[in-house]
């Protein structure tokens, strides 16, 4: 008898009495795939956020809705104060705090524009650094159709 | 009870210092992860190769092209005049991303009737990378032509951004807490498991078992070499992180050590637990791994964020002890808050822990 055959059927035949081997090769594997497949994501999602409006005009609650409808922030209660936002931060109810101040609406029209303040949790500088940039461009993009709605008005 | 317990503590002190290569791996391999994650895993976008299309060049396009170039995120490859079928692009080139020009760009963009509109072709393969680019190509783009027309582009809002916690956005600091809560997790859970089922394969617990000692000082014993391993480790991990990472602890030291505690007596409970189950030592590290590593690692939050997890894997992320220990020491080393606003992980961290020592301590029971 050949002798490389006969050793590859005693070794499947090892094989086949541990049950625990036979096993271990079938149930961690599709344990592992599927958790990776699912967890393994540098996706930035559901970043939670608050937002502190002190404004509390036409303008700044339409950029709070803007925020609010987005689908790559969770929207979290709006907060009362900044005092509140500092404590949800450091308990971790919300990554980032969004801050309206109250001369929003006015600082709008003048030259250098109006100010929002947004206080990050920088823990995580990777994931921090894409939900900030992520925010950014919701408010840029934001201010943009503002302007392009006050053009429009103004050439009525 | 303690002469017996210090017996077997020293026994096992013996049996793990002639183990060599144990003793390099645990002492040595903490801190290769730590330049290895402190220093390699960044994810900045740099430098990205981007391909240009334009069918009729002109002074505005060039403009244009050239200030893409000149941006940190993007990298000009090439410029063609044509293409028929750009998904052929991205296959045979590396480009991330193509910028499509309309034939007649320049006429189009002064004439203001017609828009000149720029199409972008975005590799979305990476889709951290594509949503990224996704949502500032466009502000991009249209701060460059604004620029080129000289169109004073009024500010609307700014942004001012603070950065709470880690003001300087160092990745180490983010890394070494997490790194703490695998390590401590594998020299408690691992080797103790193994520890144990070594003897049990060599057919030494049997005779420990028939010697005056009684089984809880046999476990007892053979812990604790672990747990001051493990120690020693986290220490050793905050040390190498506070001179060559610049790590420091903004919290109460106190607290660090004794939450560190509670999480050392979970994951040995771990240990334990898998020990009464498996019968040789390589069953013992194939159930450890998937059963503790595997989630400390993934499912906890150390470099996979929870937020983006799906809600089942978030479920199961609630039962892993690492979640909350790293909950704990992150805002200890990070935010220095204490346990007034940590108390909620703290308590579920220890009822797990007890809840594993109940449990372990019934199984070795019965077993034995």
């Amino acid at each position: 008898m050949k002798p490389i055959p006969l050793m590859i059927w005693k070794e499947f035949a090892h094989i086949r009495s541990d049950s625990f081997s036979i096993k271990l090769m079938i149930f961690p594997v599709i344990l592992q795939v599927l958790i990776m497949g699912y967890a393994l994501t540098n996706e930035v999602k559901n970043t939670t956020i608050s937002v502190l409006d002190l404004s509390n005009t036409s303008a700044s609650r339409s950029l709070t809705e803007s925020i609010r409808h987005n689908y790559l922030f969770k929207y979290r209660t709006p907060a009362e104060s900044i005092d509140e936002i500092r404590m949800r931060l450091d308990y971790g109810d919300i990554r980032i705090g969004m801050v309206i101040p109250e001369d929003f609406s006015s600082r709008l029209h003048e030259k250098d524009g109006a100010q929002v303040q947004i206080l990050i949790d920088g823990q995580d500088a990777n994931s921090s650094s894409v939900a900030s940039g992520y925010l950014n461009a919701i408010i840029s993009r934001w201010a943009n159709t503002f302007l392009k709605n006050q053009m429009e008005k103004k050439r009525h | 009870m303690f002469k017996r317990i210090t017996a077997i503590v020293s026994k096992e002190f013996h049996h793990i210092s002639r183990d060599w290569q144990t003793l390099i791996i645990v002492l040595i391999m903490p801190v290769i992860m730590m330049f290895l994650y402190g220093y390699a895993l960044t994810m900045d976008l740099k430098d990205l190769p981007v391909l240009i299309v334009d069918p009729s060049p002109s002074r505005e396009t060039t403009n244009i092209v050239k200030a893409i170039d000149e941006t940190e995120l993007f990298c000009v490859a090439g410029t063609i005049h044509s293409s028929d079928n750009p998904v052929e692009l991205f296959k045979r080139l590396h480009v991330k991303a193509i910028f499509r020009f309309k034939p007649d760009f320049a006429s189009d963009l002064h004439n203001g009737g017609n828009s000149a509109p720029i199409q972008v072709l975005i590799d979305g393969s990476d889709p951290n990378t594509g949503t990224i680019l996704r949502n500032t190509i466009e502000p991009l783009l249209m701060n460059i032509v604004l620029e080129i027309l000289n169109i004073e582009q009024p500010t609307v809002v700014s942004v001012q951004p603070r950065i709470l916690y880690n003001p300087e956005q160092k990745s180490a600091l983010y890394f070494v807490p997490g790194l703490m809560a695998v390590i401590l997790l594998m020299i408690s859970a691992m080797l103790t498991s193994l520890a144990i089922t070594r003897e049990k394969e060599l057919g030494t617990l049997e005779q420990l078992l028939v010697s005056p000692l009684r089984p809880p000082e046999i476990i007892i014993g053979k812990i604790i070499p672990y747990l001051i391993l493990a120690a020693l480790d986290g220490i050793l991990i905050l040390l190498v992180g506070g001179v060559a990472f610049d790590i420091e602890v903004a919290g109460d030291l106190w607290f660090l050590a004794l939450s560190s505690s509670i999480y050392l007596f979970t994951a040995l409970a771990m240990g334990l637990l898998i020990s009464t189950i498996a019968s040789t030592q390589q069953q013992a590290m194939m159930m450890v791994l998937p059963a503790s590593m595997l989630p400390t690692i993934i499912l906890s939050g150390f470099i996979f964020p929870l937020s983006s997890l799906p809600l089942f894997l978030q479920t199961i992320s609630s039962i892993v002890p690492a979640t909350y220990y790293l909950q704990i020491i992150r805002g200890i080393i990070l935010k220095g808050v204490g346990l007034s606003v940590l108390w909620q992980p703290t308590v579920i961290l220890m009822s797990i822990g007890l809840f594993l020592v109940f449990l372990s301590i019934k199984k070795f029971r019965v077993k034995l």
